[in-house]
């Protein structure tokens, strides 16, 4: 135990026999149930974070999977209607040369939300089960999952948008389709996952390894 | 990313974990599990609202684009095209089209899709929506829930009428494509009430066949009497009645149509799928109700002599002018008449038992029965023109009243046999015949002189360097006439007849002396007298004359009008002149006094003076020489006045027709010559025999 703590590269809160609070930033002893300065409740270890980011983390991909299947956007142009879906939006607009709006679909529709299922699972799992783990790069991962998680809503800000602005009746109509919806609900979810997990638990991680 | 598969960690943490539970935190659990209930519902919901996808197979796909082409029934969004591949043998599009649920029960066999595209046709634009939308595929099926289907033939064109429409569909016949179009209407009294699919050629190639759909309550008008007619473009009829344009509507110059009628009272109600002609005409539709032998139709045999040639079949049978049937076939048989071989023209005719005077139920026998006692009557047939100038033979029916006896002969075979009459043809002939007869019995001749001469006169005016110049023409007649009064015929004709005067004077002198001849002084005093009376006449032509070339002079200077008015009283004076009694006399007087002298003449020969009198008869035949010389210009003077006034006529008729000045004149003129030809015919009969003078024959 002493090695290993002598590899941590700080000591810890709760082996500090101290508590931090995440709102205020304060340091309060062990016992202390709320903070003093700000009010909000202290907490060592978030016990059911991972409870709840698995939980979020199933409703994101239970609702990410019609966002893929339904139509996004329908559009009528001159009283015909058609309808696509994310990835046929994307094969759309490969088609047409738009390289670049494309990438950034395909980015910020497939890319980022699949790619924060992954990441968040694999915080999740690597936690839960140990093993070989750098606790610098998975506060790094947590961090940009953390922040790249809004960028997501980019698609649904795009849906928002047009389908409040492009209502010129007979001529051309874009409203939101299902997959809208679920899409939001599902950012919204990997979003809720991210933040349900107490990164501190990282550090815990790193010591039953040592 | 199975983060399910968690397997077996330390004994701590799953204690930790298995703790967390159960300390009642796992109501985030209900998150995942409410968001798969919806999305659980979401699919649930898409696939059970999803209805059948049906197959629909087509020649070409124009227009059709997978997720986007709608299937509409009744214009109403029912279904889209989900995607478009094509058939094994690559002959046929298969458009996928997924239809709505609740309509799946009602795609049975009667279903029938198309494709509906922007069309422009003379009777106006459909699909117009097409144009900005695109094309769809329109569905048509009936209410009848039936054995639902997934593949379905799609049309090629809109069908002709919708499932569920009601009406009659029916074929139509016609020799030419041209007469039937797709889409043409179909008119009844001019009202649309149908229309025609499009044509297509018989089985057999030797006409050409539409459906045609009349739409209900209108298809009642259809029965086995109606006639349907081609009323395509426009026709002209020149008739009795005048010329006739007939123009259905303006349409149907462009694409065509059809109009029928009911023309045979025998109707009962058709069948679907009927098949009716198309006539080229509405009277050769009515016509043709005669044409078609129907089973109760009696027919008759004649038998004619002389040449049936303009007889046709089907030419008319009539009866007073009534049409009741037609002219079956004909043909030529030898027959033996008295041992002696000889050619029968053989017409076999179908008459309408309905058509004559009978109740329109009569059957074959009532009509023969009722035809054998017309015979009895005097009911005979014979051949007839069809019209005043046409060729063409109909066979008539008509009652002589003096026919020879003849029977309804009902026992020959195959039909019975009307007896006939020679035909009204030969009458036409002698019609012709008098009519060139009194043709040549007109005074063709006298009218040609007259028009000749009429002619003449147009003529010479025509050549008269036209109407401007008329004074200078008027000048020159002037001139010729002058020249002719002054002319030494005339002169010497006074002289002359002066000279002969004196040596009748002289012979009377000398008979003087015979007291025996007192009367025939007497006589050649008269004849003096007449001699002066000529002499005066002559005299006082200078004096017209000389009004004349003044009138003349005048008229060169003068307006026209003021000539006229001038010519006018010039004709008033010539009328005087003319018409002064000694003028008029002159024929009279000269035969009176020739008439006289033979007399005187003859009493000399009887009294017993011969040598005196042939010495004087011998004077007298010199005189009477110099008369005839002095004649023999007259002709020649005649001819000139005559033709003189006839330049004359012609002129003045040219300054207004029925004026009063030219009636005047005309008058005049007709004077002038009328003297002119009695002058004329006397210097011929002088001419002839000088000798008549003093012989008195």
């Amino acid at each position: 135990m002493a090695v290993a703590r002598k590899e941590v590269t700080g000591l810890t809160a709760r082996a500090a026999g101290l508590v931090g609070c995440l709102h205020c930033g304060s340091v309060w002893p062990k016992d202390t149930s709320r903070c003093g300065l700000c009010g909000s409740a202290l907490t060592s270890r978030r016990n059911a974070s991972l409870q709840h980011v698995w939980a979020w983390w199933w409703a994101g991909a239970i609702f990410y999977i019609p966002a893929n299947l339904y139509p996004m956007l329908r559009t009528s142009l001159f009283g015909q209607e058609s309808s696509s879906t994310i990835l046929g939006g994307v094969l759309e607009l490969v088609k047409h040369g738009s390289w670049f709006v494309a990438f950034v679909v395909f980015f910020a529709s497939i890319m980022i939300p699949v790619g924060k299922f992954i990441a968040i699972a694999y915080l999740a799992t690597v936690i839960r089960r140990g093993g070989a783990i750098d606790s610098h790069s998975l506060h790094k991962l947590h961090e940009v999952v953390e922040f790249i998680g809004r960028w997501s809503m980019i698609d649904v800000f795009v849906v928002a948008v047009l389908s409040a602005l492009v209502h010129l009746a007979f001529v051309v109509n874009i409203d939101p389709g299902v997959a809208a919806i679920c899409f939001a609900l599902s950012v919204v979810f990997t979003m809720l996952s991210a933040l349900s997990f107490d990164p501190r638990i990282i550090y815990d991680v790193a010591e039953v390894r040592e | 990313m199975s983060p399910q598969d968690s397997p077996a960690g330390p004994a701590e943490m799953e204690t930790t974990a298995r703790r967390s539970m159960l300390n009642g935190i796992s109501y985030i659990w209900l998150v995942p599990l409410i968001a798969l209930i919806i999305a659980l519902g979401i699919a649930w919901q898409a696939i059970s609202s999803r209805g059948p996808l049906i197959e629909v197979r087509f020649q070409s796909a124009e227009g059709v684009r997978a997720e986007a082409t709608e299937l509409r029934f009744r214009d109403v969004r029912v279904g889209v095209v989900e995607r478009i591949r094509f058939a094994t043998d690559m002959a046929q599009v298969i458009v996928s089209i997924r239809v709505d649920k609740e309509l799946g029960p009602f795609l049975d066999e009667n279903a029938e899709f198309w494709i509906v595209k922007p069309q422009i046709t003379a009777r106006g634009v459909s699909g117009l929506q097409t144009v900005l939308s695109g094309s769809y595929i329109e569905g048509s099926w009936d209410d009848q829930r039936g054995t639902p289907q997934r593949q379905f033939e799609g049309l090629a064109r809109p069908p002709l009428y919708l499932a569920g429409e009601e009406g009659l569909e029916i074929v139509l016949r016609a020799p030419q494509g041209g007469q039937l179009a797709s889409g043409a209407p179909v008119f009844f009294r001019g009202v649309r009430v149908g229309h025609i699919s499009e044509p297509g050629l018989t089985a057999s190639g030797d006409a050409v066949e539409a459906q045609a759909f009349i739409m209900a309550p209108h298809d009642r008008l259809i029965t086995t009497g109606t006639r349907f007619w081609d009323v395509s473009g426009f026709s002209v009829g020149l008739g009795a009645g005048g010329v006739s344009l007939d123009v259905e509507s303006i349409a149907t110059l462009i694409e065509g149509g059809v109009s029928f009628s009911t023309v045979s009272s025998n109707a009962e109600p058709v069948a679907q799928g009927a098949v009716f002609s198309v006539y080229e005409s509405e009277d050769l539709a009515r016509e043709s109700v005669f044409a078609e032998v129907e089973p109760d139709d009696l027919e008759l045999t004649l038998y004619f002599e002389g040449s049936i040639g303009g007889l046709e079949v089907g030419a008319p049978v009539e009866l007073e002018g009534l049409r009741v049937g037609s002219v079956l076939n004909f043909g030529a048989f030898i027959d033996e008449v008295d041992g002696e071989p000889e050619v029968r023209l053989q017409v076999d005719i179908s008459v309408q038992p309905r058509r004559l005077e009978l109740e329109s139920q009569a059957s074959r026998e009532d009509a023969l029965e009722f035809l054998a006692s017309a015979v009895q009557g005097g009911l005979r047939a014979r051949l007839a023109n069809q019209g005043i100038f046409s060729p063409a033979l109909k066979i008539e029916l008509v009652e002589i009243e003096d026919a020879a006896p003849a029977v309804l002969d009902q026992g020959h075979l195959p039909f019975p046999v009307l007896p006939t009459v020679p035909g009204e043809l030969s009458d036409m002939n002698a019609t012709a015949e008098g009519l060139v007869e009194r043709v040549q019995n007109l005074p063709l001749d006298e009218v040609m002189n007259t028009a000749i001469s009429v002619m003449r006169g147009i003529e010479d005016f025509v050549n008269s360097q036209a109407l401007r110049q008329a004074p200078d023409a008027f000048l020159g007649l002037v001139n010729d006439t002058r020249e002719v009064i002054q002319s030494e015929a005339l002169q010497t004709l006074a002289e002359d007849l002066g000279t002969a005067a004196e040596e009748v004077e002289t012979l009377v002198a000398e008979l003087n002396q015979e007291e025996a001849i007192n009367s025939l002084l007497a006589a050649l005093a008269r004849a003096e007298g007449v001699m002066a009376s000529i002499q005066n006449t002559v005299d006082g032509l200078p004096a017209i004359v000389e009004a004349l070339v003044n009138l003349t002079n005048k008229a060169n200077d003068l307006p026209l009008e003021e000539f006229v008015l001038q010519a006018s009283g010039l004709v008033e004076t010539a009328n005087g002149i003319l018409s002064s009694e000694d003028a008029a006399r002159i024929p009279g007087e000269l035969t009176d006094a020739l008439s006289e002298f033979t007399a005187v003449l003859e009493d000399v020969r009887q009294g017993g003076l011969v040598e005196n009198a042939n010495k004087t008869l011998a004077s007298a035949s010199e005189a009477a020489d110099s008369v005839a010389t002095a004649a023999q210009s007259l002709p020649e003077l005649t001819a000139r006045v005559d033709s003189l006034l006839a330049q004359t006529d012609a002129l003045l008729s040219t300054y207004g027709a029925r004026s009063e000045f030219n009636a005047q004149t005309l008058g005049t003129l007709r004077d002038l010559r009328e003297t002119a030809r009695s002058i004329s015919a006397l210097a011929r009969a002088i001419e002839r025999d000088p000798t008549v003078l003093i012989r008195g024959r």
